[in-house]
């Protein structure tokens, strides 16, 4: 029966799972595991490793098939936070408006004017430049 | 199943001792055993892989020929699923290992995998126990 991995062990996963190494030591410890049984079967440790090598097949493809796997777990693991931190950020900020309609709404003009009348001044330099766009440049 | 390098180098996974080599197309029907095995390994509770490997070997009196390295894209796939959840812990021997459990949906996948896999067996079990001729065709005779 698994026992819970101790406090100070999950920080070192604080920052995502290092895969290769992670798997490596899945491998690891199921070679470990099958040559202790084989030990205890009566071979010699050196054959019994040998065998629970070659029961495990080569480990390569094993390792890429899972590495990959693992990759599209992780990212598909990033794209669920990143929407659940939108959804969170969305019903905090709708949550917000409703508890002070008065203040957002307030907020919500005052930047609907600034970007009006920067737009306005904009367009009125716009349309007061007698500037001609340089053709000397051109070929 | 869907293709797997792992599973196609390491047919032996289910394939019978003894068995004679077969094609493709026939040991894809077997392939699809993996994962029933796999899940119904862990219904009994939070396993290891090499705890899952050995129980299937223990059950089937190691009928089956397992390369043990193919029992972990299967493992991981499952994971993808969201069938089974895997969580690092540590093992009888105080070593590092990761675990893995059946989730709702993985227990829900397998009762419906074994109903099937069921009403499969019965049937094959019908057609190879069976001890009545096939009705020819009227009007037609055997060469």
């Amino acid at each position: 029966m698994a026992r819970p991995m101790p406090m100070w062990r999950r920080y070192l996963t604080f920052w995502g799972r290092h895969l290769r190494r992670d798997l490596d030591d899945e491998i690891e410890f199921h070679l470990q595991a099958r040559t202790r049984e084989l030990i205890d079967a009566g071979w010699t440790p050196g054959d019994a490793r040998a065998e629970a090598a070659r029961l495990f097949g080569d480990t390569r493809p094993v390792v890429a098939e899972c590495l990959h796997i693992d990759g599209r777990i992780e990212q598909e693991k990033r794209m669920r936070r990143w929407l659940d931190d939108l959804a969170q950020d969305a019903r905090s900020a709708v949550a917000q408006f409703r508890a002070q309609p008065k203040l957002w709404g307030a907020i919500a003009l005052t930047v609907a004017a600034g970007v009006m009348a920067s737009r306005s001044r904009l367009l009125l330099r716009i349309d007061n430049s007698d500037r001609r766009p340089s053709v000397a440049a051109l070929p | 199943v869907p293709d797997s390098p792992c599973i196609d180098r390491g047919v032996a996974a289910i394939v019978p001792r003894n068995a004679t080599p077969m094609p493709d197309d026939r040991l894809s029907i077997l392939k699809g055993a993996l994962d029933v095995l796999v899940l119904k390994a862990l219904s009994w509770g939070p396993m290891h892989g090499y705890a899952v490997s050995a129980w299937i070997r223990q059950i089937t009196g190691e009928a089956f020929d397992v390369q043990e390295g193919v029992l972990y894209p299967a493992l991981h796939r499952l994971e993808r699923k969201g069938w089974v959840a895997a969580e690092w812990g540590l093992s009888e021997n105080n070593r590092r290992a990761r675990y893995y459990e059946l989730t709702p949906l993985g227990r829900r996948q397998l009762r419906q995998e074994l109903a099937t896999w069921s009403r499969f067996a019965d049937a094959v079990a019908k057609v190879v126990n069976a001890t009545r001729k096939p009705d020819l065709a009227p009007g037609r005779q055997p060469s």
